[in-house]
């Protein structure tokens, strides 16, 4: 009896687990479905300003822009690390902590880090890599809050306390797959051909349009990709999070087989103790 | 009358999409009227007050810093934030 009992916590248990891991897959989906949407919003936006900077860009040379040429002097490199919030994501946040370090074995120059998102204060400690500043990034991240994080690398860059400013990030390719990749925000990367006539009007000079259309389009690229990052992780928590409901649905199954198995097994013992006794009654009369 | 199309978007998504008649930009050197057939520029918008006029009215948004194209009877307002303000 003490193995029923025993089995029946068990199930309860793991009926409790379940319950967590459904709810947490469902809360997965709407914050999925949320950023999806502002991934949306933001695309036209990404679209409109990529389109003036190539305007811009007709015949732009790089000492218009301190964000537009290569520092001379050595430096060093400032890894941007977008990480997720939480864990309970599967690989997600794992598998980028390992492409980081792999990036920066390969890395002779100085570096260090600055980490977006909350999860695994430890983990990136073990790393060995300095961390220069911690940005807490919502869930949805929005505008605003790319606006600081991307201000704070201008300045970094603009300081020249970084030559080299790359963001390591999950790309997102579907719900199912992210991968680990890197992008170079800073210097920005060359663009435009030098000898294009530029149709455009600029109020009030070509040089100050052009500074803020930089700054619009860094800030823009910070966004996109701590956009990307959230919905790669919001994917794959509920990717991580449907298994795992899966598995309990099996689990269950399993368990209550094994339990009908020792409920029979207990009435057969009961029965056979009592046609026993039985038997041995009629034996003394 | 309405032959300009108006776009005025931020990074949380568009705020306005309307055919309008004439817009007035806000610069660091006053403000700029666009009206049908515009030139082709790029312009730097400072914080303060868009107006459009349309054949519904006319609309007054707040916007942030940002940045304007004009090209095609099409402007296109890219800004940090934007909000209508009510009449």
């Amino acid at each position: 009896m003490a193995n029923l009992r025993a089995i029946r916590t068990r199930i309860k248990s793991v009926e409790n687990t379940r319950q967590i891991t459904k709810s947490m897959k469902m809360v997965a989906a709407s914050k999925l479905r949320k950023t999806q949407a502002a991934f949306g919003n933001l695309r036209t936006f990404s679209e409109r300003c990529a389109e003036m900077l190539e305007e811009v860009s007709a015949g732009v040379k790089p000492c218009d822009s301190p964000f537009l040429q290569p520092r001379n002097h050595p430096g060093a490199v400032c890894y941007v690390l977008i990480v997720g919030n939480r864990g309970l994501c599967g690989t997600f946040n794992n598998s980028l902590l390992r492409y980081l370090e792999e990036q920066a074995r390969q890395e002779s120059r100085e570096q260090f880090l600055v980490v977006c998102g909350r999860w695994g204060k430890d983990m990136i400690a073990g790393t060995g890599l300095r961390v220069e500043k911690t940005f807490e990034i919502s869930d949805t991240p929005t505008a605003a809050e790319a606006r600081a994080l991307s201000a704070w690398l201008r300045q970094l860059y603009l300081d020249g306390r970084a030559e080299e400013v790359v963001l390591v990030y999950q790309h997102y390719r579907s719900v199912l797959s992210q991968v680990p990749a890197r992008k170079t925000l800073l210097p920005l990367p060359k663009k435009g051909d030098a000898g294009r006539e530029c149709r455009f009007l600029f109020e009030p000079d070509r040089e100050s349009v052009l500074k803020r259309l930089i700054d619009l389009y860094i800030d823009n690229t910070v966004h996109s990709v701590l956009l990307e990052s959230r919905t790669g992780e919001h994917s794959a928590r509920m990717t991580a999070m449907t298994s795992a409901s899966d598995n309990t649905d099996e689990l269950i199954g399993k368990l209550t087989l094994q339990l009908n198995h020792a409920r029979q097994a207990a009435i057969t013992t009961e029965i056979s103790e009592i046609v026993g006794g039985a038997d041995a009654l009629k034996n003394k009369q | 009358m309405d032959a300009i199309s108006l776009h005025v978007l931020t990074g949380d998504g568009p705020v306005l999409e309307q055919t309008v008649e004439a817009v007035n930009l806000p610069t660091a050197f006053g403000s700029i009227g666009v009206l049908k057939g515009h030139a082709p520029m790029l312009c730097n918008l400072e914080e303060g007050v868009l107006r459009c006029r349309s054949s519904q009215g006319t609309l007054r948004l707040f916007i942030g810093s940002g940045i304007a194209s004009v090209e095609h009877n099409e402007v296109n307002v890219l800004v940090s934030a934007a909000s209508l303000l009510e009449e």
